[in-house]
């Protein structure tokens, strides 16, 4: 647990966490020990976003699917919307793509041409005076294309 | 002198890691962690080629780019679609298998190590609720857990019941303290790491976390006219969080003071009961406003893993709040085996201490709880008395045996329908009547 403790500290905080810290790294590691307690902080995710697979239709994009709480079921959302929340950061976004594609062989789009991951995205504002003045509707969202991918012929 | 000095150091670290204590809180928690965990991995069935293959989310080859190079595993690394899946089938049987508490210490090790393999692989799915059924598991791998609230035990008891008559001892279903305090230690590094997070941020400090976490469309199952009427709570439940995220840091301060005779031994019972009953009520908010996956849920199950017998006497104590003092009074037959080891069963669902067991074969406990009743009469259903002297016998002792046992609880609304006494009544009559016949010596069909 000391090691545990010491992993959660940021580094140089003091020689003798740093200590710990590099003779314990791998045990937490390898032993999945790792650990990083930010639910909901330092800020709560002000990001909200609704997801759209959106198909080519040559001179448009046409929705395919749209992924929101309300249209995903219950015993998906939490994860799927949390999968997607990440593909829109850095660190997922070169995930995007094999996401597409994994669409493609699931709804069986292999004569498709492309499809796209769209995030609309509203920023939620900062004050509870704000907040309550707030509607979707009326705040319109940035749309970002997260990736485009073309099916392949053979799935 | 210097003796009786390392005498009482060696005692006092012998007791601060090894005290027994009762093992029934971790298996709860047990259960918690292989039913949670198989429900969370169940559900993710339709999307375990997305989430955990080379043709998903993931490719191996992209692996490198996402996860750590080194100090890690993970079974899923370069694994086929059909290996992929053998191996999920075998964490969804080791957590079924861990719930119930069969082949325990094995189908532990088998599903922690699975779980620490699909979670390596899949961390772009991961949120604090996994994180944490991690860390409960590694726990619960390491104690005794296996000692208490499994089927296996349950068997054995049994089993002993029949062969000596005697039930296990008590003692055999307890465990060191010592994972008791690794877990402790879990939840204080969990909650102060938490707060102090949260402190760093400028939202908590002014009080509209709470608020932007209600309006928040991606997880509030509140619509937004809700969440408007109940925004102005936000500064009040945020510090509330807060302040009692940092308190936890007072359970490992307590002991020491206490130690110390400065505060009195019972301080920090009483402080880690509150602070269980806020994280509750904490929690089961979130759970029910948010949908934010299986923390709150597996929350719950580390904080029954928190819980000493001196607890649940407590619990015990609110819940018979009001029920009459005397105990229900079942009176069995000593000389049949299957009754003694339905006497077993009965005390294994008995968490409030409802019941008392008297072996009508004995002649005075016959005498004194049921002087005019036939030994016949006895031996054709069961007895069961409230008030000295008036039994329920058959299908309606049963019915009075559910409304004590929180096990059998969800049968009451059903065991009291309409017809439901007829039906009941030769149902029972019909297992009453085709159960082994005994005698002193041996029971026959």
């Amino acid at each position: 647990m000391a090691a545990v403790g010491c992993y959660l500290l940021p580094k140089g905080i003091s020689a003798p966490t740093d200590f710990v810290k590099h003779w314990t790294f791998g045990y937490v590691r390898t032993l999945s020990q790792w650990q990083k307690w930010d639910i909901f902080s330092p800020n709560p995710l002000r990001r909200v976003s609704e997801y759209r697979i959106e198909r080519d239709a040559g001179d448009r994009w046409e929705p395919a699917m749209t992924l929101t709480f309300d249209t995903l079921p219950w015993w998906k959302r939490a994860k799927d919307l949390k999968v997607l929340g990440r593909l829109e950061e850095n660190q997922w976004i070169h995930l995007a793509e094999p996401y597409l594609r994994w669409h493609c062989r699931d709804q069986k789009l292999s004569q498709s041409p492309r499809i796209r991951l769209v995030a609309l995205t509203r920023i939620l504002p900062f004050t509870i005076a704000d907040l309550s003045r707030y509607s979707l509707d009326r705040t319109p969202p940035t749309s970002t294309v997260l990736a485009i991918v073309s099916c392949p012929r053979s799935i | 002198m210097k003796k009786t000095v390392s005498t009482t150091g060696m005692n006092a670290w012998d007791q601060f890691w090894f005290q027994p204590i009762s093992a029934v809180g971790f298996g709860w928690m047990r259960i918690g962690y292989g039913v949670i965990g198989f429900l969370t991995m169940a559900l993710e069935w339709s999307r375990v080629s997305l989430f955990y293959t080379g043709i998903g989310v993931l490719p191996h080859e992209m692996l490198g780019d996402v996860v750590r190079s080194t100090w890690r595993f993970s079974l899923l690394d370069g694994a086929g679609v059909a290996v992929v899946w053998l191996l999920y089938i075998l964490l969804l049987l080791s957590l079924l298998l861990t719930a119930l508490g069969l082949w325990t210490r094995l189908s532990l090790l088998v599903s922690v190590v699975l779980l620490f393999s699909f979670h390596e692989y899949a961390m772009i799915t991961l949120d604090g609720g996994d994180t944490l059924m991690r860390l409960i598991g590694f726990i619960l791998l390491l104690s005794p857990c296996h000692r208490a609230m499994t089927v296996t035990n349950l068997w054995k008891r049994m089993e002993q019941v029949r062969a000596t008559g005697t039930d296990q001892p008590e003692q055999e279903r307890e465990m060191p303290i010592w994972p008791y305090r690794l877990l402790m230690w879990q939840m204080i590094i969990l909650y102060v790491a938490s707060s102090v997070e949260k402190f760093t941020g400028s939202t908590w400090r002014d009080g509209s976390a709470v608020a932007i976490t209600i309006h928040h469309g991606n997880f509030s199952r509140l619509s937004a006219g809700a969440a408007d009427m109940l925004a102005w709570t936000s500064p009040t439940i945020g510090w509330f969080v807060l302040v009692t995220q940092v308190v936890w840091i007072f359970l490992l301060i307590v002991p020491v003071l206490q130690w110390l005779r400065i505060l009195p031994s019972s301080t920090q019972n009483h402080l880690k009961r509150a602070l269980l009953l806020s994280g509750l009520l904490i929690h089961g908010s979130i759970f029910i406003l948010m949908d934010v996956g299986t923390f709150s849920l597996t929350v719950m199950a580390a904080y029954a893993g928190l819980l000493i017998a001196s607890d649940f006497e407590a619990l015990r104590k609110v819940f018979n709040r009001g029920s009459k003092k005397d105990p229900v009074v079942v009176l069995f037959d000593g000389r049949c085996g299957l009754c003694r080891r339905s006497v077993v069963a009965l005390k294994a669902c008995d968490w409030l201490r409802r019941l008392s067991f008297a072996n009508f074969r004995d002649e005075s406990i016959r005498k004194k709880y049921a002087p005019n009743v036939s030994l016949e009469a006895l031996d054709k259903e069961i007895h069961v008395t409230k008030t000295k002297g008036k039994f329920s016998k058959g299908f309606a002792g049963f019915r009075v045996l559910t409304k004590e046992l929180p096990p059998l609880w969800i049968l009451v609304p059903l065991l009291h329908l309409p017809g439901m006494e007829y039906v009941g009544s030769w149902v029972y009559g019909y297992i009453a009547r085709n159960r082994p016949r005994c005698t002193d010596d041996h029971c026959t069909l």
